[in-house]
């Protein structure tokens, strides 16, 4: 796990107060289902949690949020790719 | 109802409304879909889908949805739209309704049915011309569900007529008829009772142009409604519209807001008028008797029964019924009646939850846990956090299994607004002489020591490790493992590292490569306790206690 992918993973938990140990995470956990297992009112929190400490907005542009919500990596990624930008 | 009597009963109703032949319905590949080509549309859709009395309707893109509802009800196939496209309740389903087809949009590679997948449409559509077909009010045009407490979906009808009045009489109250043209883009699905009519039906009964996607994420909403022509509605949740108005905006402007699905607080309803400068209108309603009244949450906390639903109370329950009501039936809510067609809604009974917009039955919810193979006993409790977020906590007796595999195990039957946060492992419930658990014991749990929260880790193959005693064994150190443990407590517990070690024993060597259950609940004086298990013991293999950390 990076120390992004570990920031992100500690930030998900910290936000949704889930039972889940953020340090066994590692850039493939899922974030739906088996992982986090998050639904889709979570990942409105984390959408928020996201753009208050990155000042990143997430945008999909698929109601399934396939791609950037995949996993943790994906989601890192996406994140600091649009950080950069 | 009384069928004889009563005119709206006894005539038909169009397929669609008589509509200017421009309407654009909705965009289909940078076109409009006018309701001449929509008719055309259902016409081929209609032909098409396969033989069967009923018709699971599971397309995501709202416009193939509708042309598919619509083809299915003027071929007199009942349309059924499941609470959740889970392979158990497809299963489910095919249990209660053997004569069955499913039509979907997208690939379900899970689906325990075959699937009939919508086809692509050929190019050019040629637009039906003359009048929309004549549907009898009385078909039973869609059967809805909600969570029955035996864990069968219990259905919920709606005929045509029943839709039509209903759809009608909240588009004058939402007061419709001054944005001619608007479009509409909701944030609900439509295979729930309000996406179907405050989606999909009141936008074809309106000729408004219908948004066919359903963005989750603020910035995706606000893209999308940007992307529409003025006038704009928008049609959601209270948990949609929060996240809308704490993600900061900017927001495109936007003409009417709807919002149904669980009580709008007034604050955040004053917050939605101010951001989109737009009346907000609530609706409230329910699976059984489908939309009941409206309100604007900001002038009033009275509710307003729509044309065509009265109300009456009886033996302590009130009754909803009327021609613009699927069926007679009694409220979940308390309701503090006004005349026949006013009230104050007071709460819920204690059954029924609300998550996120989505009810359903704690005695439902009780059944699925207790059902779960390995759970020797389990109750849901009350909602914890605050607002539209708010979950459920549960507590469930179940020896040998982590917490972590029964809500793999939920997962798999209930719609995750329900999983338990967080799910409690306890070593029995606090049952009265009668079996009950009063819900003061069930608090007392939820603060007691007796309620554990499990976590899972492992120890990586190559984790630092001594020799140990015997050749080839290397065993983990304490010291790490224990700070394992305790980052894991802090992680969980959502507090800082708990660095003040009170007490700690070892009980069994633990190798690297190891599964390791981590076990651990507040205690007195500001303890924590801990224990490490390991599949291969009945006892743990480590057990301590800590100084809980602050915050």
């Amino acid at each position: 796990m990076t120390a992004e992918e570990e920031a992100l993973a500690r930030l998900i938990v910290e936000t949704l107060n889930l039972d889940f140990d953020a340090t066994s995470a590692d850039g493939t956990t899922a974030l739906y289902k088996e992982g986090f297992g998050l639904d889709s009112i979570d990942i409105l929190e984390v959408a928020l949690a996201v753009s208050q400490r990155y000042g990143v907005k997430l945008r999909s542009d698929d109601e399934n949020n396939t791609e950037i919500f995949r996993s943790l990596g994906t989601l890192t990624a996406y994140i600091e790719h649009h950080r950069a930008q | 109802m009384n069928g004889a009597h009563d005119p709206r009963a006894a005539a038909d109703a169009p397929l669609l409304p008589a509509l200017a032949p421009e309407t654009m319905l909705f965009e289909d590949a940078g076109v409009a879909v006018t309701p001449g080509c929509f008719l055309a549309e259902v016409e081929r859709i209609a032909v098409a889908l396969p033989e069967a009395r009923y018709v699971v309707n599971l397309c995501a893109d709202r416009y193939r949805y509708a042309i598919s509802l619509f083809a299915a009800l003027w071929r007199g196939q009942v349309t059924l739209l499941p609470m959740n496209p889970l392979p158990e309740s497809l299963a489910a389903l095919a249990r209660q309704y053997p004569e069955l087809s499913v039509v979907a949009d997208e690939p379900l590679p899970h689906s325990p049915l075959p699937v009939w997948h919508y086809p692509p449409a050929p190019a050019p559509v040629i637009p039906v011309r003359g009048l929309a077909p004549a549907i009898p009010r009385d078909r039973q045009a869609v059967v809805l569900f909600t969570s029955g407490s035996t864990g069968e979906p219990v259905a919920q009808s709606r005929t045509w007529g029943a839709l039509v009045a209903s759809v009608e009489a909240a588009a004058r109250v939402l007061d419709l008829d001054t944005l001619s043209g608007a479009a509409l883009l909701g944030t609900v699905p439509h295979q729930h009772s309000y996406g179907l009519e405050s989606v999909t039906l009141l936008a074809l009964r309106r000729g408004l142009r219908c948004e066919r996607t359903r963005p989750l994420l603020p910035a995706d909403i606000a893209a999308r409604l940007a992307a529409l022509p003025a006038p704009r509605i928008l049609v959601t949740t209270p948990v949609h519209l929060r996240a809308l108005l704490d993600d900061g905006g900017p927001w495109p402007a936007v003409a009417r807001i709807v919002c149904a699905t669980a009580l709008l607080a007034p604050e955040l309803a004053r917050r939605a008028e101010a951001c989109f400068a737009a009346p907000l209108y609530e609706i409230y309603g329910c699976t059984e008797v489908g939309q009941i009244a409206v309100r604007r949450t900001v002038a009033t906390e009275e509710w307003q029964c729509l044309d065509g639903i009265g109300l009456s109370e009886q033996a302590g329950e009130v009754w909803a019924e009327g021609p613009a009501a699927a069926r007679r039936a009694a409220l979940n809510d308390v309701l503090e009646l006004r005349g026949g067609d006013r009230f104050i809604l007071r709460g819920r009974k204690s059954d029924v939850v609300n998550v996120a917009g989505k009810r359903s039955s704690l005695a439902y919810l009780n059944h699925q846990l207790n059902a779960v193979p390995g759970v020797r006993d389990g109750v849901f409790g009350s909602a914890t956090g605050d607002g539209e977020m708010a979950r459920l906590t549960a507590y469930a007796v179940a020896p040998g299994l982590t917490a972590e595999q029964v809500l793999a195990a939920l997962r798999r039957v209930l719609d995750p607004a329900f999983l338990p946060r967080p799910l409690h492992l306890v070593d029995e419930l606090p049952r009265n002489a009668l079996g009950k658990l009063p819900q003061r014991a069930l608090d007392a749990l939820g603060e007691s020591a007796c309620a554990w929260t499990s976590v899972e880790f492992s120890i990586a193959h190559d984790h630092p490790a001594l020799p140990g005693h015997f050749p080839e064994r290397p065993i983990v150190p304490g010291a790490l493992l224990v700070d394992r443990a305790l980052r894991a407590i802090a992680t969980t517990a959502g507090t800082a590292y708990p660095g003040e070690l009170r007490h700690v024993k070892f009980l069994h060597p633990v190798l690297p490569g190891a599964t390791i259950e981590l076990r651990w609940k507040s205690g007195k004086d500001d303890e924590i306790e801990f224990e490490l298990r390991l599949a291969a013991h009945d006892d743990p293999a480590v057990t301590g206690a800590v100084k809980a950390a602050r915050g």
